[in-house]
């Protein structure tokens, strides 16, 4: 009885102890309040704790944490950093396929600067995430003309989106600035028709129309100041109608490729760029 | 209660955003200043032609376009907009492209290209009908 | 068997206990740093505390102090997400009413005029309230004022006591302020009146110029019979001008107004003594 009571005792000392040493500013409890501000998505202050947590003992899980938070707030430069001094670390698979994704949102070419060994993964799920990755990044930049080749690493459906924004992006109804030109200098504003701009070729039309009978109307009642003057007029319109439908032909072809690049980008973020999601999500 | 928790702990989650960033005390002002004015009647300028063309479009607004009210629906008005035009290419590129957007003035039909500025104007920048574009405005 | 429960129990309540000094000593610091203005820092500080406060005790502190950092800070929406959220946690109705009273000055502030007055109505009808009437009174003043409603304003104000300052300021304003309506009206009678009313007399007289000639010569081309000649100057050129003249006529006593409206709020903020938002 009073080794037992002697026992409880040591241990009731012992959590004194423990609360007595187990400050609110602990690595456990750091970690643990950085959590819970990575979870609220406020990851500046959680890089922060986390890096106070690692500054006792580096932990490659609180490192690879903190890349995490650099990349949730689209700082790449330091995620990159960061991700790049974990490559020989255990989370070196989760860290290369990090590094491809903050390639590829960088606009960086990854099918050409990326070296095998940034490629390779032992992981099968992080090896065709990689392999979808490079595809989307093939396809954005114009590269791919058949994509047989990778029709067994994606479902039936992101197969069929691809080859639809491939097609897309390959070839997508363009309208050539030269032959808008060409029409509006024939019939003044059949150029912007031809673009789609409905309401300013019939304006061109009209507006160049009138000033060329009002011209024409005047030398024929001669009164030859007026019909300079109508004539000046409407050469100027029509002038400025073959330029604004060259400009308007090349403003098409940039509006299409932005809404193709967009609605891309916007697939390509709805499947979270092909990265499995609870590499780079850590709440539930 | 349940909806407003949750929209309330969504709302938490959005407002995080502000602190990407490290802040600092900012004093709050009472006082919103809105300048929707986007004419420089000042005649500064890097050469004389530029000067020149200035001194017609301060003219031209003080004494016609300020007094016949706010009949432009695009934002710049036609004048700032042929002297941006001109300024970023040359004389000849400039006035095609007012002669251009004076025919987009006339234009009843329908406008619906065009994104909406908080002032309830058109914007249309002179830059976005330059023959040659530079990256940035691509 | 009694003497293990009590060291169980004992032990307990000492760690119990030292984790809520922890508590408030570091509530302290994050309150110690509200008052170095750091208030991002503050703002860390007191999300460690709710963190680790489990029996959500200090609530109420927390999200307070949190709010007024995010005020200092000037960012108004999170300082009201979490007065909200200190208003949920408040213990008594006075610590209840300041922070909805609180809510209520950044929504001034924001100029949100509909909804500071369904928070005020709300407050009017809460019979825990009852006797801050006056209060709620005094931020509906404001709440007018905010909106370039002097006469509501003012007339708020005169029915407190304290602030007859307040009342003085806005009758004088109200004084000043040009009235839209009269300038648009004499402006349609005789074109470049309405600028003149309002101290823009070049304007004034250009528009009177340009609507007396191209009237003079859409009067004589009419007279000549030369109809569509007529026609062109008075329909293109003539009633562009004569609408120039009506907008321009608004436009000047709304940017005097404006001006005005701009002075008074700067003159309160740097040198009005009392309560403000």
């Amino acid at each position: 009885m009073r080794k037992i009571i002697f026992l409880e005792m040591l241990f009731g000392f012992q959590l004194l102890g423990f609360c007595q040493d187990g400050s609110l500013f602990t690595p456990q409890n750091r970690k643990a309040f950085a959590d819970f501000l990575f979870c609220e998505k406020d990851y500046l202050r959680a890089s922060d704790e986390y890096a106070a947590a690692n500054t006792t003992a580096k932990n490659d899980s609180v490192t690879y944490n903190i890349g995490l938070c650099f990349l949730k707030m689209n700082n790449f430069e330091k995620a990159e950093e960061i991700f790049l001094s974990l490559k020989n670390s255990s989370l070196c698979e989760e860290s290369k396929l990090l590094l491809l994704k903050i390639s590829y949102l960088q606009n960086r070419n990854i099918f050409t600067h990326a070296d095998t060994a940034s490629l390779h993964f032992e992981n099968p799920e992080y090896k065709t995430a990689s392999r979808k990755l490079l595809l989307a990044a093939q396809i954005k930049a114009g590269m791919m003309n058949r994509i047989f080749p990778t029709e067994n690493i994606l479902e039936k459906n992101d197969w069929q989106a691809l080859y639809i924004f491939e097609q897309e992006f390959f070839q997508s109804g363009r309208k050539s600035p030269t032959v808008a030109a060409l029409f509006s200098a024939v019939v003044p504003g059949a150029g912007k028709i031809y673009t789609k701009n409905y309401g300013d070729g019939i304006t061109s039309l009209l507006v160049t129309g009138l000033f060329s009978f009002l011209s024409y109307d005047n030398f024929n009642a001669n009164h030859k100041t007026r019909g300079w003057i109508f004539a000046g007029l409407s050469a100027f319109f029509y002038s400025g109608n073959i330029y604004g439908s060259y400009v308007s032909a090349r403003n098409y072809n940039l509006e299409k490729e932005e809404e193709l690049n967009e609605n891309f980008e916007s697939y390509l973020s709805s499947k979270n760029y092909f990265i499995p999601e609870e590499i780079e999500e850590k709440c539930k | 209660m349940k909806c407003f928790l949750s929209v309330l702990i969504f709302s938490c989650s959005l407002y995080a955003q502000t602190d990407w960033q490290r802040w600092q005390k900012s004093e709050i002002n009472y006082v919103v200043k809105i300048d929707n004015s986007e004419r420089s009647y000042s005649l500064r300028a890097d050469d004389p032609f530029e000067f020149l063309l200035k001194t017609s479009a301060v003219t031209y607004w003080f004494f016609v376009s300020d007094l016949d009210g706010d009949n432009c629906p695009f934002d710049p008005s036609c004048s700032s907009f042929f002297l941006a035009a001109v300024k970023t290419s040359n004389i000849v590129e400039g006035t095609l492209m007012f002669a251009d957007r004076f025919t987009r003035d006339f234009n009843v039909f329908n406008r619906n290209d065009y994104r909406v500025t908080r002032f309830g104007r058109l914007a249309d920048p002179a830059e976005k009908y330059l023959l040659t574009l530079s990256p940035h405005q691509k | 068997m009694k003497a293990r429960w009590l060291i169980f129990i004992f032990a307990l309540f000492f760690k119990t206990a030292l984790t809520q000094t922890q508590i408030e000593k570091q509530l302290a610091f994050a309150e110690s740093l509200f008052t170095q203005e750091k208030y991002f820092e503050a703002v860390t500080e007191a999300k460690r505390v709710s963190f680790f406060d489990s029996s959500h005790q200090y609530s109420f502190k927390v999200n307070r102090l949190i709010a007024e950092s995010y005020r200092q800070g000037g960012k108004l929406s999170e300082a009201v997400n979490y007065f909200t959220k200190a208003e949920m946690s408040a213990q008594n109705s006075n610590d209840l009413f300041k922070t909805k009273i609180e809510v209520i000055k950044i929504n001034i502030i924001r100029r949100a005029f509909s909804l500071v007055n369904h928070q005020l109505d709300e407050l009017e009808k809460d019979a825990r309230f009852a006797s801050d009437s006056l209060s709620l009174r005094y931020w509906r003043g404001w709440n007018y004022l905010f909106n370039d409603d002097w006469e509501n304003a003012a007339e708020i104000f005169g029915r407190i006591d304290s602030t007859k300052s307040l009342k003085n300021i806005c009758e004088e304003v109200q004084k000043k302020k040009y009235s839209v309506s009269f300038a648009k009206a004499i402006s349609v009678v005789l074109p470049g009146a309405g600028q003149f009313y309002t101290g823009n007399y070049f304007s004034g007289v250009l528009s009177f110029g340009w609507n007396a000639l191209l009237g003079y010569a859409t009067v004589k081309a009419f007279a000549s019979e030369r109809v569509f000649d007529g026609m062109m100057v008075g329909s293109l050129l003539w009633l562009r001008f004569y609408n120039g003249n009506l907008s321009n006529a608004e436009k000047f006593a709304e940017e005097k107004n404006g001006k005005l409206f701009n002075e008074t709020l700067e003159y309160l903020q740097k040198n009005y003594q009392g309560l403000k938002p």
